[in-house]
């Protein structure tokens, strides 16, 4: 799956391309990490209830309706207008479910669930040969972005 | 903290609301569904994504692991074998190919690299915050004015 330095790398590629200023493109940042705190969730869950249950209230965090309910808890938390809060939060988020999913159908569950609630169907679309090529790609253009940010 | 208040609480309790009404729901559904219809299981593909320890074995069905062992089956039994490479197993009488990339040190070496990767993006991200906060208290200051220590300070 793509790491936490894919998707900061995506995050910060997107706040270039959005023009987001600087002081706020931490929080767009912090979106594109929200939805794999499911992942702590499940481990609170494993150990008390076994493994199934653990997917089942954690995955929904990792979709698109449930990243709405999750970026507005974070953005509750954030010293910004809490719509621009919201909005950055959310754009953050959209990118790593929808990297994610360009991993179908080799990764896990969660990753594929993108129409819940209205729906169990997986979606996704099948690039995991070349996600390493991908990853690599959005690493060094973060990197560049960042460099020339810094270039005096 | 930089950049972060009390929460708002309107939209605080009505997220947490909804998320955990999900959760509740979606362990009902999953519980119900299991294991016949458990929803992750993708028939066309002839795929399936199986979440199970060994108490959640049942009788005359294999699960695959992909999440807590990575790379180990269980049998009705209960007993763990391990998987090679390529390896098929069979998932409530349905042929499925597992998602096996990786045995023994080669998983311990991929949770390794996981490890790392994850752990530089959480540190980009606590550069950017940081970075923001800096630029934010510099910005503020009066122009003309360095803040006391100079730029590091800031």
């Amino acid at each position: 799956m793509p790491d936490l330095i894919v998707h900061m790398s995506l995050a910060i590629i997107l706040t270039r391309l959005l023009g987001i200023e600087r002081r706020d493109r931490w929080v767009l940042m912090f979106g594109a990490l929200l939805p794999d705190l499911q992942l702590f969730i499940a481990l609170a869950a494993l150990v008390a209830r076994g493994a199934t249950v653990a997917m089942a209230v954690s995955f929904f965090l990792h979709t698109p309706v449930g990243a709405l309910f999750l970026c507005l808890v974070a953005a509750s938390f954030i010293d910004r207008d809490l719509w621009k809060a919201y909005g950055l939060l959310y754009v953050g988020a959209m990118s790593n479910i929808l990297i994610d999913s360009l991993l179908y159908p080799w990764a896990r569950p969660h990753h594929f669930i993108l129409l819940w609630p209205f729906s169990w169907r997986t979606v996704g679309i099948p690039l995991a040969d070349s996600m390493a090529t991908i990853e690599w790609v959005l690493i060094i253009a973060a990197a560049v972005a960042v460099a020339r940010d810094r270039a005096p | 903290m930089y950049g972060v208040r009390d929460p708002r609480p309107l939209p605080l309790i009505l997220g947490l609301i909804v998320i955990l009404a999900s959760m509740y729901h979606n362990a009902l559904v999953i519980e119900e569904r299991w294991p016949q219809n458990f929803p992750f299981f993708d028939a066309e593909r002839r795929q399936g994504y199986f979440f199970g320890l060994a108490q959640e074995v049942v009788p005359g069905h294999f699960v695959l692991i992909t999440d807590i062992m990575d790379n180990w089956r269980v049998d009705v039994y209960g007993n763990f074998t391990q998987l090679r490479s390529g390896d098929a197993v069979t998932v409530n009488g349905v042929y499925a190919q597992g998602r096996i990339e990786a045995t023994g040190l080669h998983v311990l070496g991929r949770r390794f690299m996981f490890l790392i990767w994850n752990t530089l993006g959480v540190l980009l991200l606590l550069w950017a915050w940081r970075d923001a906060a800096r630029r934010s208290v510099a910005a503020a200051a009066p122009s003309g004015l360095v803040p006391l220590g100079g730029e590091d300070n800031a």
